[in-house]
């Protein structure tokens, strides 16, 4: 098989897989115990965007020089915040500092002087900050845990995709890499019948936010693309949480809350197809 | 009194203008210059490119090798491998990030002649934010009268750096970690 391919399938394949596991045995042990189970979730999805980050790029940069090289030090510096956001910090602060933080990574060379700079790092702020609240609040509210956890898998996979076409395959590679792991989150919260908590929805918004910022502004992925990627999850707003014992009655409000996300990530990835590019000859 | 002075002044002078003609400086002319890479595919194949767009100067001490200068400055964004889209994803976060990095330098720190026509180079090579030592082993070509009278120096180097000491470490190893650098300059003399 081709070595590109073989290496994309580690990349994607591996970190997937060890989620598989170690959340099996978290939802399994920490059932009945939301906070906790939220936290171990939180950190494991963090966990496994790092180690994609490392297959994908082949190791950290320290200190990171470029807005991509902050990825897997966002992504623990997120899960972190996410599991003391239970406790003692303020959310609505944080997800405030974390979103200027974001913005910052990506225009702080250029802030200097350049007031178009200041503009993009006070909208970054502000897109970043509502989706905190709305997904973290309102979507966890109305959702169960399999639900948040696909709608999130199927943007960020579609959002490897895209990536891919926009120009760059590494950071495509992470961008599937965390729709693999979602995947397996929302399998697990599907049999388990549980929520995932809040940490989760923070580390998908910040590290997907900055993949999708990043292909944008460094290579061609089109804006358009990005932003109903993005807005695909807050379809699920649409509708009420049903708490349904049986499998297939879960399965079945599990379809029909996803088609509204499903037609937005379509029209995203065909978006992509035809505003970029042919593929490359790499 | 100044009659003893003036034997002084001249001498001070001529010394001074034989410093200058010996310390000649160059400026790169890019329409008779060309800066080439080659880098392994799968490991059946080379793939070449080249940067279309660079600017320099280089400094030749006639009496001291020890003392000739080398800066080169090449615009990222520049790249050519003949497949516009390859050039893209080349320009993009996975490797070069020309968004961010503008360019890539390289400045001398050291010049030692190894033979009568060849040099070994050492410098500070700037890519994508990082700054490693390189060694470009250099070959004088010629120099003499262009076409409008000027005088010109042409000057060829090779050289091999491993991306991933610049980080750039993305489709390892279908695409090779070496790259092969050849760089040919004419400079004219300012």
């Amino acid at each position: 098989m081709n070595q590109m391919v073989v290496q994309s399938l580690q990349g994607v394949g591996l970190p997937s897989l060890a989620e598989l596991i170690a959340s099996a045995v978290w939802f399994g042990v920490f059932r009945k115990h939301p906070r906790l189970r939220a936290i171990g979730i939180g950190l494991f999805f963090a966990g496994g965007i790092i180690w994609a980050y490392l297959l994908a790029f082949g190791g950290f940069a320290f200190p990171p020089r470029e807005s991509g090289q902050w990825i897997p030090y966002l992504a623990g510096a997120v899960a972190i915040v996410g599991c003391l956001q239970g406790t003692r910090l303020q959310r609505k602060v944080s997800n405030l500092v974390l979103s200027l933080g974001t913005a910052l990574i990506f225009f702080w060379s250029q802030i200097s002087g350049n007031s178009l700079a200041l503009v993009w790092v006070v909208a970054v702020t502000i897109v970043l900050f509502v989706s905190t609240i709305l997904l973290q609040q309102l979507i966890e509210d109305r959702c169960s845990g399999a639900e948040l956890s696909l709608g999130l898998a199927l943007s960020a996979g579609a959002g490897g995709i895209v990536i891919f076409l926009g120009g760059s395959a590494v950071l495509g590679q992470v961008s599937g890499s965390m729709g693999a792991i979602l995947g397996v989150i929302a399998v697990l919260a599907f049999f388990f019948n549980t929520t995932v908590g809040r940490v989760l929805p923070l580390v998908y918004l910040f590290i997907f936010g900055s993949l999708l910022l990043s292909s944008c502004l460094f290579a061609q992925l089109p804006w358009l693309t990005a932003v109903l990627l993005w807005i695909a999850p807050w379809a699920l707003v649409i509708g009420q949480r049903l708490d349904q014992p049986k499998i297939s009655a879960r399965a079945k409000s599990l379809l029909i809350r996803m088609l509204s996300v499903i037609a937005l990530v379509a029209i995203a990835v065909g978006s992509a197809l035809l505003l970029t590019p042919p593929s490359s000859e790499l | 009194m100044k009659k003893h002075y003036l034997p002084l002044l001249l001498s001070v002078l001529a010394f001074a203008g034989t410093t200058v003609a010996h310390a000649d400086s160059f400026k790169i002319d890019p329409f008779h210059s060309a800066i080439i890479f080659k880098v392994g595919h799968f490991g059946v194949g080379n793939v070449y490119g080249r940067f279309d767009m660079f600017s320099g100067t280089f400094t030749l001490d006639q009496n001291d090798p020890s003392k000739d200068a080398v800066n080169v400055e090449i615009k990222t964004d520049s790249v050519d491998t003949n497949a516009p889209k390859r050039d893209t994803d080349i320009k993009g976060p996975d490797f070069l990030n020309a968004a961010q990095f503008s360019t890539a330098t390289f400045k001398s720190t050291s010049v030692k002649k190894t033979d009568d026509k060849t040099y070994e180079v050492t410098g500070d090579f700037t890519l994508r934010g990082v700054t490693k030592p390189l060694t470009l082993n250099v070959q004088a070509i010629g120099s003499g009268p262009g076409p409008k009278g000027e005088f010109r120096s042409g000057w060829e180097a090779t050289t091999t750096l491993k991306r991933s000491d610049f980080e750039v470490k993305a489709l390892l190893p279908a695409v090779s970690d070496e790259i092969s650098l050849r760089i040919a300059v004419e400079g004219v003399k300012q």
